[in-house]
């Protein structure tokens, strides 16, 4: 699969986002966010753009053990890669909101 | 024998006066005989002045002789009667005034001296004032002595005490003495024993240091082949980690033999009927891994086995070596302690030593204080002699100022200390007193006395007729029963005769009464009767440790 | 009639996997685990230029741990059903050996001995000691 791939490391694994689908990339203190369609990914290393990949779909045993949406799996240098849908990315990859500013008594009910 | 001076005089003065008419004729019978011849001599030529001055001075000197030699001659011996009646009288009161004197009477012999002249009665007086003050002077003196005696004697009697406190405690001393020499000398024979054995200890520190040098020595020696061991152990533990890498990597090629044949076992399977040949290669190579790695196990079981003795060995090596350094250490802690026990040892019988030779110099100088306290008890025993002889000298002395105060007291002077003096006046008292009032006037009189034990009266017949005793000089004496001695005739005793005899006042030599038992002296003074005949003695016996009292 | 099998440890069993199914034994693959991923799963490998995930074979057969693995192995296998197969690793400690085991020696799993999952198909007797038979069709099942 061409096109291009964004190459990003989280939680130990390595994923990839194709360009279409991001959105946005920005650095957010020590992560990288990357914005898809569903919402902001965090990252916690860009390894690199893929030009291309050979995907592999994700078969039934990985899908029985890892019940997440993906695109496929492919392998970048050495790294087996999860290309991730930006529609329904990983729950592991969503960046965490960011915390709530402090309310003052009551006014969080007007 | 007895001159007749008046006689004697009156004859001599009758002689010088014919012997000065003698002369007078004699020198008239020579001047005229002179004349006589010195006229001859003028008629047969030679001068007549001669003759007649030898005349006229003949004549001159016969008027002179008879002016001056026979008249005053002639006047004397008419005053001679007048002046040998003086000479007399004189001679009487001489006599008297002598015989007091003699008889040591001062008193009377100065109212005798009051018959002479003037001059000689002055000069009596002043004499037997010279006398009584003398005698007064050697009865304060005797009394001083007596005091002096007395004080010696107590003073020796206190010495003695003294002393023989003092030899007590030389004694004590003594003995402390010799009790500190067997002491001292138990000492120095434990400290002569005690360098001895540290003496020994040093003999036995040397031997144990040299034995502790050859166990230093035969450890090191021990720690050097302890350590070629472990160098050893060392080199055979990293021959071994070489031979299990060899092994590990044995084992892995092993493995991954064992892989290949399985993977060749999945080729041939793979293959089909055609892969049954390289299915049995595979199989073989297959078990060539297996017996590559059942070799390998085994290897490295011996490897194990072989690792563990050598680890042991290593093991036991290093706690070899720990136990050889720590015998080592020990060793050397010995060998210092040793060192330090044979200095202590020198030290000790050092100490031993002089502590031997310190309780033999002690025992030395014991054994001279003992001496010297032999020696210092022997002159307290003189001492203590002396003292005695001090003592009897002292008695001596006391005896004799009591022989002194009784010479002093044989004259009779006017003084209250004069014993003759005193009596005599009480025997007055008691001649007056009636003799029913004499008994009470004796004890009146002996209580105003502090140095008379006894008063009594012995009348003319010897017998004892009043008694008083002094209470506080007689004390607690039994009471004394005149009635026993109603019967002693007295008239026998010397002071009685005496008394009689002389009729004046005496003083016995000191004796044993027989009414105390004690050595006295009895003042005896004649009591007259009331026709001045002798009535009887009042005696006054002192006690001759009382007589200071006088 | 008769099916040639590996056998491999897992855990405290002996887990023989048919030998048609498997396409390699390796020594164990580096594996970089899925956020998020089962137990089962011990993550995703390289395998010849290909992704492969890899699963914990003594998990699989719910077989007691044993000691660690001197020598552990990833078997690449094909597992699911024939039309949709697709390669998988198993991790296992060891690679054992490559027996013949008859249909007539499989016997069924003794219950609780691993079948949970359906992926024990039997037990067989090879050398005096118990060996699970594992069905590497039912992996791919979705259970």
């Amino acid at each position: 699969m061409s096109g291009g791939f964004l190459v990003l490391r989280r939680g130990g694994a390595t994923w990839a986002v194709a360009h279409q689908e991001v959105r946005g990339l920005a650095r957010r203190g020590a992560a990288i966010e990357v914005t898809v369609a569903a919402g902001a990914l965090a990252a916690v290393e860009v390894l690199g753009v893929a030009a291309e990949l050979r995907l592999h779909p994700a078969g039934g045993v990985l899908r029985r053990f890892w019940p997440e949406a993906a695109r496929g799996l492919a392998v970048h240098g050495t790294l087996p890669l999860v290309l991730i849908d930006g529609q329904a990315p990983p729950r592991s990859l969503l960046a965490e909101p960011a915390s709530p500013a402090p309310s003052i008594p009551g006014e969080g009910n007007r | 024998m007895a001159v007749d001076v008046t006689t004697a005089g009156e004859a001599g003065a009758r002689r010088r006066g014919d012997d000065a008419l003698i002369g007078w004729l004699l020198l008239a019978g020579l001047v005229a005989v002179g004349a006589a011849l010195l006229a001859v001599a003028a008629t047969r030529g030679a001068a007549a002045w001669p003759a007649w001055a030898f005349t006229v001075a003949g004549l001159a000197a016969i008027a002179a002789h008879g002016a001056w030699v026979f008249w005053p001659f002639q006047r004397l011996e008419r005053r001679l009667p007048v002046e040998e009646e003086r000479f007399q009288r004189l001679d009487a009161s001489l006599g008297a005034t002598c015989l007091h004197l003699g008889s040591g009477d001062l008193v009377r012999a100065a109212a005798a001296s009051a018959g002479l002249p003037s001059r000689v009665a002055a000069a009596f007086t002043a004499s037997t004032a010279a006398l009584s003050g003398l005698a007064q002077q050697i009865q304060d003196s005797s009394v001083e002595v007596a005091s002096a005696a007395d004080a010696v004697n107590r003073i020796a009697s206190e010495l003695a005490a003294g002393s023989s406190q003092q030899a007590a405690s030389v004694v004590e001393i003594t003995a402390a003495m010799e009790e500190l020499a067997r002491t001292a000398a138990q000492i120095a024979g434990s400290a002569s024993r005690q360098a001895e054995l540290a003496s020994l200890a040093e003999d036995s520190g040397d031997a144990g240091a040299a034995a502790v040098d050859e166990a230093v020595a035969g450890v090191e020696e021990v720690k050097k082949r302890i350590s070629a061991i472990a160098n050893r152990a060392d080199a055979l533990g990293s021959r071994s980690k070489e031979i299990y890498r060899v092994l590990d990597l044995i084992t892995e090629i092993a493995q991954e033999t064992h892989i290949l044949s399985l993977n060749a076992a999945i080729e041939a399977v793979a293959a089909g009927p055609d892969g049954r040949r390289f299915s049995v290669v595979a199989e073989e190579v297959r078990h060539l891994a297996q017996r590559s790695q059942e070799s390998v196990e085994s290897v490295r079981t011996l490897l194990d086995e072989f690792a563990g003795s050598t680890r042991a060995t290593i093991v036991a090596t290093e706690e070899g070596s720990k136990e050889a350094v720590r015998v080592f250490e020990r060793s050397r802690a010995a060998a210092a302690a040793i060192a330090e026990l044979r200095h202590t040892s020198g030290d000790t019988a050092r100490v031993a030593r002089q502590i031997s030779l310190a309780t033999q110099q002690q025992n030395a100088a014991s054994d001279e204080v003992v001496m010297t306290l032999r020696e210092v008890s022997l002159v307290v025993q003189r001492m203590t002699g002396g003292l005695k002889d001090l003592s009897a000298t002292a008695d001596r002395l006391n005896a004799l100022a009591l022989e002194i105060q009784l010479l002093a007291q044989s004259f009779h002077l006017d003084s209250a200390r004069s014993l003759k003096h005193v009596v005599e006046s009480w025997a007055a008292r008691a001649t007056a007193a009636a003799p029913a009032a004499r008994q009470e006037l004796l004890e009146e009189l002996v209580r105003g006395t502090q140095f008379a034990d006894l008063l009594y009266l012995v009348d003319e017949r010897g017998t004892m007729s009043a008694l008083a005793v002094n209470p506080a000089t007689i004390g607690a004496r039994p009471s004394l029963d005149l009635a026993q001695l109603r019967d002693v005739d007295m008239r026998r005793r010397p002071w009685f005769r005496n008394a009689e005899r002389e009729r004046r006042t005496g003083i016995t030599p000191p004796y044993q009464s027989i009414l105390t038992g004690e050595q006295c002296f009895t003042v005896c003074a004649c009591v007259g009767l009331p026709d001045g005949g002798f009535g009887g003695v009042l005696a006054v016996d002192v006690n001759v440790t009382g007589w200071t009292r006088i | 009639m008769e099916a040639t099998h590996l056998l491999v440890r897992a855990g405290e069993y002996v887990c023989a996997l048919p030998l048609g199914a498997v396409r390699q034994v390796l020594r164990s693959l580096t594996l970089h685990p899925l956020p998020g991923s089962a137990p089962e799963l011990k993550g995703l490998a390289e395998f010849a230029g290909d992704p492969l995930p890899v699963l914990d074979l003594a998990r699989l057969a719910r077989a007691p741990q044993g000691a660690n693995p001197v020598f552990p192995v990833t078997v690449v296998a094909w597992a699911g059903p024939p039309e949709a197969r697709e390669l998988v690793g198993l991790a296992a400690d060891a690679a054992l050996d490559v027996v013949v085991l008859p249909a007539a020696a499989l016997v069924a799993a003794a219950p609780g001995s691993g079948g949970d999952g359906g992926l024990v198909a039997g037990e067989a007797i090879v050398g005096g000691q118990v060996v699970r038979v594992i069905d590497l069709q039912a992996l791919g099942q979705v259970s």
